[in-house]
């Protein structure tokens, strides 16, 4: 057991600085020189300013010199100055925070509440209107992009019936009022989490399927036992094994449908904060919010790989 | 060189397999056409290729010059999913736009392919640390949002055609990479290679062919999935302005410019929305109905 989640640490270590890595050197290999988009064509007639800006920023030093820079930094939460507001990147990115965690967590919570419910339904109740309904549920839901359904939402949920905020941003202070930003936040992450729950239900309901049709199953049966007790502690304890590290991976589908809804809700999120920061060529904010996501990447991946021993014994003694 | 006895064998075999192999493609063929769901998924995608193909007969009006009608109009007789704010057609701008769609998600979607398959191949025949670094990289590659990545690769090297296609063909490579390597490790362990090998085949030509045979289903199953998830990605780029460029109609644009008219006008983000959901529709119930008609063990439990 020790071992194993010794191992899995690693692992979450291995993927944050491999993700953060790869996206410093890309940056820089593709992203063109920000001076020049900062003075514009001023940079051509007065190229003793980009010099300056490049030399400010640290951006005329080798690559593996920034790199060392940014990682020895990092380490000491220090994630370099933005190259336009001149603001820490750490600052911005806090500030972006108080909107993203609050909805990636309702997300995540709204991705395994309604993924779990659509394909135990499915599976429980294979081959009847039931598992017919919750069948063109979750296809349904994979087919609609998390920013279509962000508009769908805004249309009905807040336009036409007026029940939920418009513009986001209102009332969203997560440790002051709690349930003002879970009201505020609930459309949007019913978007964002809508996609991931509507595949994890497809695979939930198939795994629970198969592990319905072993003999382990047919003897529970034998011997008796009420088919919720077979249903519940035998087939879907084994069927939730692969669906649970599925779960971990969608955290990346996660952070791509956070982008698109904090854009339609005007959500002062990180995802914003990204999107301008590629447009502007912010490296710094760009890596900042890159290692973010790596790190919360990492994070629900090692929970699920935490939870696998719980739910497969076997799993402890490797 | 002459024909030896072994060859003469060799191809005696092969026109075994060959004839097995019609047969097998026959069996497939209608496998698929008397699956249920295979083939609504079959009609809903050919349904979007062909008004793709069609869409300068198809499209009542220019996608393109802003001058056929009054701004706004409702959906109506005239204008059957109504007009945007330069009194353009929108049903005309949804099929323009759907045929850059499925052009570009399928080159992305084949150049996902190419380069995960030969990823794939070289992790599971070389072997060892070559394997190992492939595989973490591709670990690395999957652990990145997909539109974290497409958006540097679009922002950095502009919005050209070609560039969004590698940008939504990155994500999808290391998908492709682990089915063809798992085919490599499989197909590597089975007798019928060795035999393969000892009736004189080389190992490069057992290598290419006998994996091909064996991960086509799996791989041509994914692709058909992948083409729904690509034509998302591809609406999304659009929707946050990187990908297909104004004044060409692409469905996440259009979505996009709808949002600041949507409370005077929520056609101009319906119907563009429902054009995508279609394709991801038909596209992911052709995938399920191919793997049901193609993979035997899945079923019975579909």
């Amino acid at each position: 057991m020790g071992s194993y989640i010794v191992r899995r640490l690693a692992w979450a270590l291995v993927v944050t600085v491999g993700v953060t890595t790869l996206v410093f050197f890309l940056i820089r290999a593709i992203g063109g020189d920000p001076a020049l988009i900062r003075y514009g064509e001023m940079a051509r007639e007065h190229p003793e300013l980009a010099e300056e800006f490049r030399r400010q920023h640290g951006l005329d030093k080798p690559l593996v010199e920034q790199y060392w820079v940014f990682v020895t930094g990092a380490v000491k939460g220090d994630l370099g100055n933005s190259l336009y507001s001149g603001q820490p990147a750490f600052q911005i990115l806090k500030r972006g925070l108080g909107v993203t965690v609050p909805l990636a967590i309702m997300s995540l919570a709204f991705t395994v509440l309604i993924g779990m419910s659509l394909g135990m339904t499915g599976a429980f109740n294979h081959r009847t209107w039931l598992d017919g309904v919750s069948s063109l549920a979750s296809l349904v839901g994979v087919a609609l992009p998390s920013f279509y359904l962000a508009m769908l939402l805004l249309l009905t949920g807040g336009l036409w019936l007026g029940w939920f905020p418009i513009i986001g941003s209102l009332g969203i202070d997560p440790l002051g009022d709690p349930l003002g930003t879970a009201h505020s936040l609930l459309l949007p992450s019913l978007a964002v989490g809508m996609y991931s729950a509507a595949s994890i239900s497809r695979l939930l309901r198939s795994s629970t399927l198969e592990e319905l049709r072993r003999p382990y199953v047919l003897a529970a049966r034998a011997k008796g036992l009420p088919s919720s007790v077979v249903n519940i502690r035998h087939a879907l304890r084994n069927a939730l094994i692969p669906t649970v590290t599925v779960i971990g991976l969608h955290v990346a589908d996660l952070i791509s449908g956070l982008i698109f809804v904090e854009v339609v809700f005007t959500l002062p999120g990180v995802g914003r904060l990204f999107l301008e920061a590629v447009s502007s060529r912010d490296y710094i904010v760009i890596q900042a919010a890159v290692f973010f996501f790596a790190i919360s990447f990492s994070l629900v991946n090692l929970v699920t790989d935490l939870l696998y021993p719980v739910l497969n014994p076997k799993v402890r003694l490797e | 060189m002459t024909g030896t006895g072994s060859e003469q064998a060799a191809a005696r075999e092969v026109s075994i397999v060959r004839t097995t192999r019609r047969a097998r493609a026959r069996k497939v063929l209608s496998t698929i056409l008397h699956t249920r769901r295979a083939l609504v998924g079959l009609v809903l995608v050919l349904g979007m290729v062909i008004v793709s193909l069609f869409a300068p007969i198809i499209a009542p009006y220019d996608p393109v010059i802003p001058d056929h009608g009054p701004q706004f109009t409702p959906p109506g007789w005239d204008y059957p999913f109504g007009t945007d704010d330069f009194g353009r057609d929108v049903l005309s701008r949804v099929i323009w736009g759907g045929r850059k769609a499925l052009v570009i998600s399928v080159a992305a979607v084949l150049l996902a392919v190419m380069a995960g398959g030969v990823l794939g191949l070289v992790a599971g025949f070389v072997g060892r640390k070559v394997d190992q670094l492939i595989m973490r990289l591709m670990d690395i590659l999957q652990a990145i949002p997909w539109l974290v990545l497409a958006l540097m690769v679009v922002a950095f090297l502009g919005p050209g055609v070609w560039n969004v296609i590698i940008a939504l063909a990155l994500p999808g490579i290391p998908g492709y990479a682990r089915l063809v390597r798992s085919a490599v490790l499989e197909v590597r362990e089975q007798d019928y290679v060795t035999a393969a090998r000892a009736i004189g085949d080389g190992p490069v030509s057992i290598m290419v062919r006998q994996v091909l045979a064996n991960s086509f289903v799996p791989v041509l199953v994914v692709m058909t999935l992948g083409f729904g998830g690509t034509l998302i990605a591809e609406a999304g780029l659009s929707f946050v302005g990187l990908g297909t460029q104004p004044p060409e109609p692409s469905w996440g644009r259009m979505l996009s410019e709808s949002r600041s008219f949507i409370s005077v006008a929520s056609w101009t983000v319906v119907f563009p929305g429902l054009a995508i959901s279609w394709g991801v529709i038909g596209f992911n119930i052709l995938g399920d109905g191919l793997r049901d008609a193609l993979d035997p063990r899945m079923r019975d439990i579909r």
